[in-house]
Order: C-alpha cells, then structure tokens, then sequence
C-alpha cells in the first residue's frame, strides 16, 4: 500500500483516465443487469412470485405453460403420487392437509373496460381462491371461492384507470367480471394477470370459442395440428374480440371451419353467434353454435388429441393448463414417474417457457458478459503495459530488497482501488439514473444483484491483472544494473 | 584441529571476521555467461577483500566485467564458482528471496542514473526501505531526516525527483543507500549522469560517509579524477582483477 496508493496519487491523470473507462462498464453492466431484472420481473413476475416449486405440464407442451392441458384425473394422480391420502373426496378436501397440488389455468387473452371498447392485453390466471397460489391482495379483497364474476387484477391495470369494482370484459369468451381486488407483481408475458377463480374459468371455458386455450390457445393448439394458417386465423379472432371460426386445414387431416363474420366488430357488439366446426385427426369432432343473449356465443372445441378433447367433454372436469405444487427435488422425481403423460419443471424452466422470455434475457445476459469480458481485457492491458514500462523500476526495487509478494500486494492495492473507485461511482450513476427513469421502463436494481455484479467486476478485475503479476514476479533484480555501458 | 573441515574452518573464519573488519569477501570467484558454445567467462577465479573503512574503487574498459563483479558482490547475481561473503555471511548458496533478504539488511546500492522511484518524494524513497524491513515509521522518519540534512538535502523532503538536479538525486540515492545500515555500499558508476564538479562532489560524500560510519564502500567508475578519494584501486580486465 505504501507504493500503490502513492503512485496513485502522483500520476492522477492516467489512472483517472482508466477509472473513467471502469466507470463507465461498471455503469453500463449494472445498468444492463437492473434492465434485464427489470424486464424479466415485468415479464414473468407471475411465475417468480408463485408459491409453488414444480409446475406438471402436459407432455406435449414444449414446456409452454400455454399449450399444456390437463384435467382433474392428473391432478388426482398428481396428488396420489406426492402421497396426498385424501385424495379420494378432492371435492371436500382440506386445504392444509393437500393443497400441496394444486390446478393452475392460464389463459391469454385481452379485456375491456365495460363500455369502452380499448382493449388491454391480459393474462387469466385460474386459481383456487383459497390455495397456495392465490395472489396476495393488496387492495380490496381477495375473489370469493365460488364467484364466477369477480377477478383480482394486477395493480397495473390501475395505470389504465380500473379501480375496484369496475367492470371488465373478457374478449374471447366475452364474459364480464367485476375487480374485487388488486394484486401486485403479477403478470405473465408482459401483460398483467387476472386472477378468477375456477367457477369463471369454467364459464371461460364454455362461453368461449374453444375448450381450452382462448386467443393465445387457438394459436398454439393449431400450431400443433401443423398449419400456420390456423394461428393466424385465432389472432384474427382475438383482435377483432368476436368469435370468429377459421377455416383451417391441418396436413395430419385436422379441420376446423366456421363462419367469419364478415363484419365482425358490429357483430360482436350485438351478440354474434358464430359457430365452429372442427375436426381433429384424432376424429373428434366438437361443434356448438348456441346463441344466448348479448353474448358472443360460440362453441367448440378444437384439439390435437382425441385424449384432451374426451376428457373436456367427459365432463370428468375443466381442462386447466398446468398443476403447481412445493415439494423438494425427489417429489419432483417422483410424480414425474407415476403420474403418465405429464412433464414436471422447475419454476425457472417455466419461465423459459414464457413467450419471449427466453430470448430477452438470453441477449441482456450476453451483454453482460461481454462487458465483464471486455472490462478484463481493458484492465488487463492497462496494467499490463504500465508494468512493462516500469521494468526499470521493479529491478531497482527488487535491488534494494523488495520482494516480489510486496510488490504484488501493491499491484493488487492497486487494481482493487481503482476497482472498488470505479464501482463506487458506477453504482451511484445507475441508482441515479434509475431514479429519473419513466416507470413505465422495466427497471429493477436489489441489494443482492448489485452486490453480485460488484464482486464479480472485482474478481474479473483481479483476473486481469494476473499477467501483470506474473511480469512481475519475473523481474530480475540485475535489471537495475546497468549492463556494459 | 586437524580433523576440521575445510567448511568448520570457513564458518569458524568467517565468524571471527564478522566482528573484525572485512565488510566483503570474494574468495576465487567465476562467472561465465551463457552455456554451451556461447559461453562467456567474466570473471576468472577473482578475489577481493574491502575491510572496514575502506573505500575501494573498480576501473576498467567497457566491457570488462566491472557491473558483473559488482552484481556478484551485491548479492544480485550468483558465481558460477567461489565464495561470497557479506558481513561474513556466505551468500553463495541462498535463495532468491534469502538473498532479498541478505540485500535488505547488509547492502546499500547507487546506481548510474533513474535509480529513484519516480513517484516517491525525497522522503519517501528512504521512508521505503523502512517500511521494507518492517521498520517503525517514527524512527524511520527521524533516520530519513537526519541522513538527508547530512547530505544537504534538507530543504528537498518533499520534492519529487523529477524537480531535483542530477547531483541532488545522487546525494538522495546515497542517502537511500545508507538508510539501512548497510555492511558495505555498492555504487555502479554514480557519477556517469553528472558533470565533473557535481560528480567530485556526490564521491567525496561518499568518502566522508564511508569514514563516518566505518563501513565499508565499492565504486565502479570511469572517471579517473574521482580515484584520489579512494583508499584502493583495483583494475580488470580479461577477467583477471589486479591493485593498481
Ligand atoms: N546477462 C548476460 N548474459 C550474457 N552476457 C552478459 C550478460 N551480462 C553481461 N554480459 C557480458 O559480460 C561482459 C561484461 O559485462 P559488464 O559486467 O556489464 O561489463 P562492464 O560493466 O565492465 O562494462 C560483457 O561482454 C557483456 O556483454
Ligand atoms: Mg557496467
């Protein structure tokens, strides 16, 4: 230190130059990493905040939350395979005895205001009111267990002027429903989660288009059945918010056809009655076209598989999209086993199974990388090129009897002050920065994620002063001699 | 005493002298460079005693040897063949680092110019050394002080060696030199960066330090001006070293 903090001292400008340089990828990688928090928590906040450790897909799901059915037969063998013993009566059960599995439903969709026809894009979440995967109300109250009509909205929804009991219209299924409460942290690919109970999730489900699945589900679903045509048809169905048929073709023989209401936007507004035919390969074939009052009215049910398709109109109970549980590791194993059919996944699989989700944090995490690669070559060859020009000096040092530890230590004192200098300031300029941003920039910076960053950027920095320190180690003390001059 | 090695012998000598007077001993010493066909040899079976007070100067051509025997002298270079003997300790078998050690404690080393850290005031080029031994800094301080007023440089403490004259960073690298207490001082053509008047001046502190102090001191030099303040003159060539 005695060295380190006096040459420091005494060639100010070139060392300011390179903290300036520190600083500035200090800066950008804390910047990168709350951007990239930020943007997964306003991305997936609804997955990371569940209480739940696994999540059950069905097998043909790809991992995608989305296009994963399930029915109540999983969720008992779910159950049975976790040793859930009151299995049997799952109607009457006791929350605290085998809640430990519970059914999730998700449903992508888009709402509006009762009366306005500016639609805001959504995501229904089906829970069990009084299980692990309720939301945790911050305003107003949480929705009853049976109430089909009431939902807990994310507080963003409050941004587009919602408040409790307003009016929410659901665009595919058409059905209305009242805000209750208000939850906070939750959305799932970017818009903001409704949740309802699964006596709505129920009325969803046969009030809308299709068994399962709802805008975001038409497009999946059909994307199984091996048409990219079909998907687009459900987009069409989803924006204009009318119930509207595709005519789609899939190459393994699968077909569904309807009516298109040609003008679907008046329709909807008067209560369109539409129907669907469609058939699968599967054979199964499920048409509906029931008209009821004021109400898009269209039914069918369209699946890949005969199995889903059954179970749906079994009646055996509604078709949901995943099934959570906690439960350690071999649980995990153990359910995956027993229960046919199904996949079990960690919550950070799930989320990678978001839309998007994957690919967003995949690039900021390459940044990120680079930065850290780029500040260790930065400070690598800085240090590098000042300690070969100071050869000379070392011998001389060596000479008069320091040994290479001291002047190693006084190289780390070096590099880490300048470090410990650059992050200081770094992190100042990104709380900074961070406090003027508009909220509506997805940007989140927390003790735990600083403080990584930090201690990396001085591992990386340590890293790249290692050639250096070799260099040194290397010096010969003979170097201060003057040799045959 | 007729069963003693020649080690026991040695080690008995050597003792002996460390309370006597001979500050450095090269007892018939080589040095070759490089192997093989290149091979080089320096030095050839070279002895040399300095005693206690003695100021000893090394002359010779370019070329010769002189910064090589000075090196082997000052414990930064190893011989190829013979005994080294600092103080009386024989340093030709130690380490790298014990020999860090040897010059840390027993030697003080001028150079021939750019010998001062740059980034180091006048004081803390010999505050330095203190903190190298481990040494409290109050006493270090009051040691660094009083070594720079001797040498006239009392005024320069906090001074920068960039803003003192050629003949001021001589005087401070002698003061550095002696900051340790050393055995012997080992200077490399201190005056090759200074005129003939400053150079005079930088040795005859030299001397008068050597003589204070009852150490000992070697000096390579080119200058022939500079030989009447020494005591002893040596001259080498051809790897032969011989007294003038
Ligand atoms: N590290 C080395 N390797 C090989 N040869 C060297 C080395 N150092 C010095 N020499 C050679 O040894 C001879 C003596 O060098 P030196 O002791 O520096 O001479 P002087 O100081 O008397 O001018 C020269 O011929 C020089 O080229
Ligand atoms: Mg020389």
């Amino acid at each position: 230190m005695f060295l380190a903090l006096r040459e420091l001292k005494h060639s100010k400008t070139r060392y300011m130059l390179i903290s300036l340089i520190m600083v500035l990828i200090a800066w950008l990688v804390l910047f990168v990493s709350g951007l990239a928090k930020g943007l997964s928590s306003d991305n997936a906040s609804s997955i990371q905040n569940m209480n739940a450790d696994y999540l059950v897909l069905d097998q043909n799901s790809d991992h995608r939350l989305s296009r994963s059915a399930l029915t109540g037969d999983a969720l008992e063998q779910v159950r049975l395979a976790m040793g859930a013993d009151a299995a049997v009566n799952s109607s009457d059960r006791d929350a605290s005895d085998t809640a430990m599995a519970e059914p999730l439903g998700v449903q992508m969709s888009a709402v509006t205001q009762a009366g306005s026809l500016k639609k805001i894009d959504a995501t229904f979440f089906a829970v069990e009111a009084d299980g692990m995967l309720a939301p945790k109300v911050t305003e107003g109250r949480m929705i009853g267990a049976d109430a089909a009509e009431e939902v807990v909205a994310d507080s963003s929804f409050k941004a587009e002027g919602l408040k409790l009991g307003d009016i929410i219209e659901d665009q595919t299924s058409g059905r209305q429903f009242t805000i209750v409460g208000f939850s906070e942290g939750q959305s799932f690919s970017h818009s903001p989660v409704l949740h309802v109970n699964f006596a709505a999730w129920e009325t969803m489900q046969a009030s809308g288009p299709r068994a399962m699945g709802g805008s975001g589900a038409v497009g999946e679903v059909s994307a199984d059945g091996g048409t990219g045509e079909v998907s687009a048809a459900g987009e069409v169905s989803a924006n204009e918010g009318v119930s509207a048929a595709a005519d789609s073709s899939a190459d393994g023989g699968a077909t569904a056809a309807g009516e298109v209401s040609a003008t679907g936007e008046v329709s909807a507004k008067e209560g369109l009655s539409a129907a669907a035919d469609s058939s699968a390969d599967g054979g199964a074939t499920a048409a509906g076209g029931a008209s009821t009052d004021g109400a898009v009215s269209a039914a069918g049910e369209v699946s890949a598989t005969g199995e889903v398709n059954g179970a749906g109109e079994g009646g055996a109970g509604v078709v949901f999209n995943a099934i959570a549980f906690k439960g350690s590791g071999s649980t995990a194993a153990e359910v995956g086993a027993q229960v046919s059919g199904v996949d079990v996944i960690s919550k950070a699989e799930a989320l990678k199974g978001i839309p998007g989700y994957k690919e967003e944090q995949g690039s900021l995490l390459m940044m990120i990388a680079f930065l850290f690669i780029i500040a260790a070559f930065v400070l690598a060859v800085f240090f590098y090129v000042i300690t070969i020009q100071k050869i000379n000096q070392f011998g001389v040092l060596k000479a008069i009897g320091a040994k290479t530890g001291f002047l190693a230590r006084s190289l780390l004192a070096q590099v880490l002050s300048l470090s410990v200098f650059s992050l200081a300031i770094g992190i100042a300029l990104t709380y900074g920065v961070s406090a003027v941003l508009p909220d509506s920039m997805p940007f989140e910076l927390n003790f735990s994620l600083v403080g990584g960053s930090a201690l990396l950027f001085l591992v990386v920095a340590v890293a790249g002063s290692l050639l250096s320190l070799y260099r040194v180690a290397k010096v010969d003390a003979i170097e201060a001699i003057g040799r045959a001059a | 005493m007729s069963t003693m090695t020649k080690e026991q012998d040695v080690k008995f000598w050597a003792r002996s002298d460390s309370n006597g007077d001979s500050k450095l001993l090269l007892d018939q010493v080589s040095k070759v460079y490089g192997d093989g066909d290149a091979e080089v040899k320096v030095l050839d079976r070279v002895s040399l005693e300095v005693k206690a007070g003695e100021f000893v100067a090394v002359v010779g051509p370019s070329g010769a040897g002189k910064s090589t025997f000075l090196s082997i002298a000052g414990a930064l270079l190893s011989p190829t063949r013979g005994r080294v003997l600092i103080g009386g300790q024989d340093v030709s078998k130690l380490s790298g680092s014990e020999l860090n050690d040897v010059r840390l404690a027993k030697i003080g080393f001028i150079f021939q110019s750019a010998n001062l850290i740059p980034y180091l005031t006048i004081r803390d080029q010999l505050l330095l050394i203190g903190e190298l031994a481990g040494k409290p800094k109050a006493e270090s301080k009051k040691k660094a002080d009083a070594l720079l007023e001797r040498l006239g440089l009392g005024h320069r403490l906090t001074r920068y060696p960039e803003s003192l004259s050629g003949g001021e960073r001589q005087r401070a690298a002698i003061a550095r030199a002696w900051m340790n207490d050393p055995e012997i001082i080992l200077a490399d053509e201190p005056t090759a960066s200074l005129d003939s008047e400053r150079g005079r001046d930088v040795v005859q502190m030299l001397a008068d330090e050597v003589k204070h102090r009852g150490k000992a001191a070697v000096m390579v030099t080119h200058d022939q001006r500079m030989l009447d303040l020494c005591d002893r003159v040596v001259y080498i060539e051809d790897g032969q070293l011989s007294e003038v």
